[in-house]
């Protein structure tokens, strides 16, 4: 189910569990997009997951706009798990310190 | 090599493009790096300053430094936000990733902050980097090491050079000068930024504004980036 089509970042639900969804994102996540990524993620959320997985496996670039993003996801929900996390965004995750913040898991 | 860009959230992913384009022979990790710097300080030039920016790139055999310049007011400052802020990372990210960054202000006129990264033996060089990122939640304390910064004790804020015939203050250290002006190895936090005001009028003929990395500027302007 394709929610949102956004130019920058395409956001997918893989698994549409209202208790824990899996959201996978596609594209480069910067100021630019992560307003349009905000809006097409919220709705997910509406129930307020106590779990949610995000795959970064098309995720090409994030910087602290996308990082500001997922950390106001995890406080809104109860924790978030981040799968398929590219070198850049993992070099980011790492730059900031969060990697310990989010789950990570090699696949999804 | 310097490209003006608009004050469009757009301009963040252009820049990016725009440097990329100078460093794809590098290491993936550099590109990485400097990719995410780039994209930090332009989104930090459009969030915190009015109209567009410039980004320059210099880049030689040995190393290559990027700068950002805009019109905006203020200093921009290393934060260290909590893992439920979800602001604040900005700068943090360029200090983690950079060999060496710094700002160089102007007050009434602008600001550029800039970062250089070492070319020399890039593969190299990785686990240098690597140990200043995974160091850096050590967070931005100002550093403890006035034996390593033999010039800090005579540069607090506001305190010298009144007498400086010209309404500028240069802050370049000297033991950056005195050697290599590329810093591989962890430099203590926050001693890889370097600051430069500018003061013009009165604050240049006072001094106002002078000051080391961590007790002047970053203190004076913290809140100001993200």
């Amino acid at each position: 189910m394709e929610v949102a089509d956004q130019p920058d970042v395409v956001v997918t639900v893989t698994d549409d569990d209202p208790s824990a969804p899996v959201i996978a994102l596609a594209g480069e996540l910067d100021l630019s997009s992560v307003e349009s990524t905000r809006a097409g993620i919220e709705p997910l959320l509406a129930n307020r997951p106590s779990h949610v997985t995000i795959d970064l496996e098309k995720l090409t670039f994030m910087d602290s706009s996308g990082i500001a993003l997922l950390v106001q996801i995890s406080n809104d929900t109860g924790h978030v798990t981040l799968t398929n996390v590219a070198p850049i965004v993992h070099r980011v995750l790492e730059a900031t310190g969060l990697l310990e913040h989010f789950g990570l898991v090699a696949g999804s | 090599m310097k490209q003006a860009f608009g004050a469009s959230e757009e301009s963040v992913g252009q820049a990016r493009r725009y440097v990329s384009g100078m460093v794809s022979d590098l290491p993936a990790e550099l590109q990485d790096s400097v990719s995410l710097m780039v994209s930090e300080l332009a989104t930090n030039a459009l969030l915190h300053a009015s109209g567009g920016f410039d980004v320059a790139v210099d880049r030689s055999d040995t190393v290559m430094t990027v700068s950002v310049t805009d019109q905006g007011g203020g200093l921009p400052a290393v934060q260290s936000p909590s893992a439920t802020e979800p602001h604040g990372r900005g700068l943090r990210i360029v200090e983690s990733l950079s060999d060496e960054w710094g700002i160089t202000s102007t007050p009434a006129i602008g600001k550029t902050v800039w970062f250089r990264m070492s070319l020399i033996g890039a593969p190299i060089g990785r686990p240098d980097l690597a140990a200043v990122a995974t160091g850096d939640e050590h967070g931005n304390e100002p550093a403890n090491d006035d034996s390593s910064h033999p010039t800090s004790q005579s540069t607090g804020p506001g305190t010298d050079r009144v007498d400086r015939p010209k309404a500028r203050v240069d802050r370049s250290r000297p033991r950056k000068a005195s050697h290599s002006p590329i810093v591989r190895s962890r430099a203590p936090i926050p001693g890889k930024c370097r600051w430069e005001l500018r003061p013009t009028g009165w604050a240049g003929r006072l001094g106002v504004g002078s000051g080391d990395d961590a007790d002047g500027a970053i203190t004076a302007a913290s809140g100001l980036t993200r």
